[in-house]
């Protein structure tokens, strides 16, 4: 089946067949949710919520969890159907249910929308309003800021839509203590931070796909190398903010040598990414430095996480 | 199948129904799938509820003047 498209009069002759039929799978309508992005979200709120000790009762926060996980995952259902078409000229993407043929578009559209109002009605009624209207702002922000503006139109696509993968944590303390505090800024910031260089390292190594697609993705607007300078700039903030934890208290010992082993890590591929600008070798450092940086922030959250919600907190000071 | 000779719907095409179509063995399998995950995520979502209710309110649910 070919691609089905968003608009109703180019909608292709073999849809319409089945048109009232759906033909997805339940793992279909899964992968809409773009579980490994959900993972990530549910993960790094989690941390949010118990860099607080909240006094919560752990069945509120679980399931506020769970409505901050399906808000994710309904603005990455709300993204799919909306980039259909450039999904189906990137390889990366191309085997996604809607360019695959597997769902159409409307359903796709139903589906995120209704697991968008869903969860941010629930998260609201299980805790609070204030983590109610920050989920609707990242599920907004996510489908209409980020993917239906700024992707197509701006190298700093990633730079500022990166604010909706950085929200979770805020959302998570705002579910489950009520308030934004500093503890869930400097989260916000440190994913903020690592967005750029994580998705510009990605972008390197997949230009001529993001080319093709005409997404204008830093190095194909502003070049290889000015990207692999702005890598290394962002890379040099986001290592000394990756202890800022430690200095405002509920960062650990544990914390603190995870965070600089693993900021002098991005530090050395960023650098190697910078100096290393041609052949089979310049695609490999940036894949390097694109893996280390999901291992990066895994390993700073669940430190946190382990710390925290495991006990191990071993202040640095004092 | 409700287009007009330009390729496009005309809205009384699109009132008309569509013709039946018996589901292959393979839609019908899916189907089943989908409407059991459905069903599943519905019962899910009633516990769920049921389950913070008791959470946020404690043994005062039952403690209501009449």
């Amino acid at each position: 089946m070919t691609l089905a498209t968003n608009t109703l009069t180019e909608t292709p002759t073999e849809t319409l067949a089945t048109a009232g039929v759906s033909q997805g799978d339940v793992s279909d309508f899964f992968a809409l949710l773009k579980p490994r992005v959900m993972f990530l979200v549910v993960f790094t709120a989690l941390v949010g919520m118990v860099v607080v000790h909240p006094d919560v009762n752990p069945v509120v926060a679980f399931a506020s969890l769970l409505m901050i996980a399906v808000g994710a995952g309904a603005s990455g259902c709300l993204n799919m159907w909306w980039d259909a078409d450039i999904d189906a000229i990137m390889t990366r993407t191309r085997g996604r249910p809607i360019p695959a043929g597997r769902i159409a578009p409307n359903e796709a559209l139903a589906f995120g929308m209704t697991l968008s109002v869903g969860s941010v009605i629930v998260l609201g009624l299980v805790s609070n309003v204030l983590a109610a209207s920050l989920l609707a702002f990242t599920i907004v922000f996510y489908a209409v800021i980020y993917s239906m503006w700024l992707k197509r139109s701006t190298p700093q696509n990633i730079v500022i839509g990166g604010a909706a993968g950085a929200l979770p944590p805020i959302v998570g303390q705002a579910a489950v203590a009520g308030y934004v505090g500093w503890e869930s800024i400097i989260l916000f910031a440190i994913i903020f931070i690592w967005t750029p260089p994580h998705f510009w390292a990605l972008a390197l190594v997949k230009s001529a796909d993001y080319a093709r697609a005409g997404i204008p993705m830093m190095p194909n607007v502003a070049g290889p190398d000015s990207t692999r300078r702005q890598i290394l700039a962002y890379t040099v903030v986001l290592a000394p903010l990756g202890l800022a934890p430690v200095a405002f208290g509920f960062g650990g010992l544990a914390y603190a040598i995870i965070a600089t082993i693993g900021g002098l890590g991005m530090l050395a591929l960023a650098f190697q990414v910078f100096r290393v600008r041609k052949g089979e070798a310049a695609m490999r450092v940036a894949q390097q430095l694109f893996a280390f940086s999901i291992l990066y922030l895994f390993l700073l959250f669940a430190t946190l996480l382990a710390e925290h919600g495991l006990g191990f907190f071993r202040p640095v000071f004092g | 199948m409700g287009l007009g000779s330009s390729g496009r719907f005309s809205v009384d095409s699109m009132n008309k129904p569509l013709p039946a179509r018996r589901l292959s063995p393979e839609e019908q399998k899916r189907r089943r799938k989908r409407s059991l995950a459905l069903a599943l995520s519905l019962g899910a979502l009633v516990l769920l509820f049921y389950v913070v209710t008791i959470a946020k309110l404690g043994p005062g649910v039952l403690q209501r003047p009449l």
